[in-house]
């Protein structure tokens, strides 16, 4: 479908775009907006998961326990509702409601289990090969190196770029 | 919806605002809102170019509490839906409305001078 030009708007990149998400503020280095004739602007469903992938990518390749607001946030990233959490790890959704709404970390054994599923969620299929190299060794290295793996997997090929917590 | 969730993509829009904890839900619940929002109410200026503009509701993904309630302008072209675009996103947080059920979302949206849908 030719979509008229109106319906299009004007391309805008703002830099070093504050963005806040999962419990804090994070700096993207480039955000695509598009400027309507009304003088309004917008975000696109493309450019948010774009920077959804890149705030994914960030919380599960850190070492610390994942926050509530991390759980709901990487659950919206990747179209995961509570009951499927809950079904991994045998609990109530209510529970898993619990862990988003709770002012606590989640369990750090939890956080493992959690980061691993949702970069896979996100990232695996297309980084498939790299990621069954960093899978054969997961067990002889610490928790926090195959994380930080798992992360510049995904930002050395491409896949996401990445971002930092805005200071 | 059905008509937004065909769109692709770049062509499913939110309504930039300052950046602020709230705006950063809406994109955040983009796709939930997508999957699981119901019409509660349109509305539309008789006027050619005009977006037919949407009331969706939203149930809280916990189950309790707050929904979500986000309005849509949507713009057609050659018969077909083309653009979507998300204005208005109240979840209960930073003073906006709290609206816990269907039935509380549809008269929300009929003071707001929304055509309601029929149950």
């Amino acid at each position: 479908m030719n979509i008229p030009r109106e319906l299009i708007g004007e391309p805008v990149v703002q830099t070093d775009y504050h963005y806040h998400a999962a419990g804090r503020i994070w700096k993207i280095p480039e955000v695509k907006l598009q400027k309507y004739p009304d003088g309004h602007l917008n975000i696109g469903l493309d450019e948010i998961t774009r920077i959804n992938e890149a705030i994914s990518n960030e919380i599960c390749g850190k070492s610390n326990p994942m926050t509530g607001g991390e759980l709901e946030f990487l659950c919206d990233a990747t179209d995961t509702r509570y009951i499927e959490v809950a079904k991994k790890f045998q609990v109530s959704k209510g529970n898993v409601s619990h862990w988003v709404s709770s002012t606590s970390p989640i369990s750090f054994e939890r956080s493992l289990i959690l980061k691993r599923w949702f970069w896979a969620k996100m990232f695996s299929d297309r980084v498939s090969n790299l990621v069954w190299d960093i899978q054969k060794v997961a067990r002889f290295v610490d928790d926090d190196i195959f994380f930080s793996a798992l992360k510049s997997v995904a930002i050395d090929t491409g896949v996401t770029f990445e971002v930092k917590q805005a200071s | 919806m059905s008509e937004i969730q065909r769109l692709p993509p770049e062509q499913v829009r939110v309504e930039h605002e300052p950046a602020t904890p709230r705006y950063s839900r809406a994109t955040q619940k983009i796709r939930y809102v997508l999957r699981v929002g119901s019409l509660v109410g349109t509305r539309m200026e008789i006027e050619d170019g005009n977006p037919l503009e949407l009331a969706i509701w939203v149930p809280a993904p916990s189950g309790s509490g707050c929904g979500l309630y986000p309005c849509w302008r949507v713009w057609s072209h050659e018969g077909q839906s083309a653009l979507a675009i998300m204005f208005t996103f109240y979840d209960g947080t930073e003073k906006s409305p709290c609206i816990k059920s269907t039935n509380s979302a549809r008269d929300f949206a009929k003071k707001n001078d929304f055509e309601v849908t029929q149950l």
